[in-house]
């Protein structure tokens, strides 16, 4: 049984305050869905709790086990068991995903995965995902398209086998098929590995395939209220204003970036 | 001491030149096959000089496996419809410096090279190429990878000089450098050098350092940094080994790159 304990968690970016004191418990076996409008601190809980260097723990705890994680350096978090599906993989040309992917299971045993265990078990996960057979030649990410990209995610979190399996918005960029393909395979690697998720998304569709066992809402950096699937059909149903009113929270708007204007003519050619 | 090869039929050879100064090579016409050439222990200077005659083809890779400072001058020259894809790379922890002048004599003739070199610490890789067009529709491509660990000091100066009259001729190239350590030098410098109107010539180059978030998403899967930044370092690396015809032998450097850019250490 592993257990990822997150205790008064504060994390601040670039000096502004982010996460305001977040308390929240993971096992094995749960599937935690985090709800709660865009800009309030769901993504960078994830981050905070993988290691993200653009994040700053300014009060607070994360273990793992007992094992404080916040000493522990990013890859580290990782061979301990921490898996994050991130919202926006980084595309890395010139590395292919087979090498890629034993390098990082070899990273974490002591001798080297055999090419014909390696071999049988990402063609394993290409067909699970549904994905072209060529993905394990393919630089990695590099020229994919979203959908493409989210289910390497799963494809990777499948090879890793980790303990705490965090997804950021890893519906997003999938059509209806390929939600349903992606939910399954999550499904089955929790069924496989015991492991415990933590799951980010704004569809009610995605949380209904996953059939979490636990849901919470996060407002302004803290988690408002928890509940079952009966909180997760109410803010499908009627949003989150209601929140707001009953728990006297304002959720942080996300602030509007400006965007350089067109002139319309100018000289320098792009 | 001189080493001579004549090829008058389709050849596929391994060819170490360790003591030897020198290497004469003549491929006959519209022969074609391939040449691996091993730089090993030896003299520090080493000479080799390619004829490709009209028509024929060779795939030449020359592997640098000498660990004490080399100095190597490589000449080819292209005649007519002649086709020659070359590859090279360097690992070695000892300093080289390549100086390597492609003459495209005839017209038609095609070069296409490249390159690799990992800079390991404190050590000095200079390299100063040219692609000489001398007639009509000839092609020289040249694309140069560099990954420079702490204080190695590197150098490219690569040029594409087409003469007067090479109607349709196209030089192009290429230069990307990955700085991994500290208080490294990478000068790079491309250079065309152009006295005919009618052509296609490019060149680009980035030096720089690996991208954060890169390194974030590699460890984040539990790659150590040096084991994250190797295998960045293979990316720029792991194409020249494209040009090696021999699987066993492509198969047994790869893991020699592997090695060399920290991917086995850590673990």
């Amino acid at each position: 049984m592993t257990e990822l304990v997150i205790k008064d968690l504060h994390v601040s970016v670039e000096d502004k305050e982010i996460l305001k004191g977040l308390d929240l418990v993971v096992r094995s076996n749960e599937c935690h869905a985090l709800m709660g409008p865009n800009g309030n601190g769901k993504s960078t809980l994830l981050a905070a709790i993988m290691g993200n260097p653009k994040y700053t723990i300014t009060q607070g705890s994360i273990t793992l086990d007992g094992k404080d994680v916040l000493s522990m350096e990013v890859d580290e978090r990782s061979r301990e068991g921490l898996f994050l599906g991130m919202q926006y993989p980084s595309e890395i040309s010139g590395v292919t995903n087979s090498d890629f992917l034993r390098s990082c299971i070899n990273a974490r045993q002591e001798s080297p995965i055999s090419l014909f265990r390696f071999i049988k078990e990402m063609d394993k996960a290409i067909q699970k995902l549904e994905m072209k057979p060529d993905l394990a030649h393919r630089f990695l990410n590099d020229g994919f398209s979203g959908g493409e990209k989210k289910r390497n995610e799963i494809v990777q979190m499948m090879m890793l086998k980790p303990s705490i399996a965090m997804l950021d918005e890893i519906d997003s960029g999938l059509d209806v098929d390929a939600l349903k393909i992606v939910s399954e395979a999550i499904h089955d690697c929790q069924k496989e590995t015991g492991a415990g998720l933590l799951v980010v998304s704004h569809y009610a569709r995605f949380y209904e395939y996953l059939n979490p066992t636990h849901a919470h809402v996060l407002i302004d950096g803290k988690i408002v209220v928890s509940g079952g699937k009966e909180l997760i059909e109410k803010i499908d149903s009627q949003g989150y204003e209601w929140l707001e009113k009953e728990y006297q929270v304002s959720a942080r708007k996300q602030e509007q970036t400006s965007r350089p204007s067109s002139i319309g003519l100018c000289g320098a050619k792009r | 001491m001189i080493m001579e090869k004549r090829y008058s039929q389709s050849f596929k050879e391994t060819l170490h030149l360790g003591q030897e100064e020198k290497l004469e090579v003549q491929i006959d016409s519209g022969q074609t096959g391939s040449l691996f050439l091993s730089l090993d222990e030896g003299s520090q200077t080493k000479q080799v000089h390619i004829v490709l005659a009209p028509y024929a083809q060779c795939d030449l890779m020359v592997y640098h496996a000498q660990k004490s400072p080399i100095e190597f001058e490589c000449q080819i020259e292209l005649q007519k419809e002649a086709k020659c894809q070359m590859g090279f790379l360097d690992m070695e922890e000892a300093a080289f410096d390549l100086n390597l002048k492609v003459t495209l004599s005839q017209e038609g003739a095609f070069f296409d090279l490249l390159s690799g070199q990992l800079g390991q610490s404190d050590l000095q890789k200079h390299n100063t190429i040219e692609v000489l067009h001398l007639a009509k529709h000839t092609t020289g491509l040249m694309r140069n990878f560099a990954v420079l660990l702490d204080r190695a000091d590197y150098q490219m100066v690569a040029t594409g000089n087409i003469k007067k009259g090479c109607k349709e001729a196209a030089s192009h190239q290429t230069t990307r450098v990955l700085t991994l350590g500290k208080d490294h030098k990478a000068k790079v410098i491309p250079l065309l050098l152009i006295d005919e109107n009618d052509v296609k010539a490019s060149h680009a180059q980035t030096i720089g350092q690996p991208d954060e978030d890169q390194l974030y998403y590699l460890r984040s899967r539990g790659l150590t940094h040096r084991q994250s930044m190797g295998l960045l370092s293979i990316g720029y690396l792991l194409p020249v080994l494209d040009r090696i015809k021999d699987q066993e032998l492509k198969k047994e450097l790869q893991q020699t790159m592997e090695s060399k850019v920290g991917l086995y250490e850590d673990r």
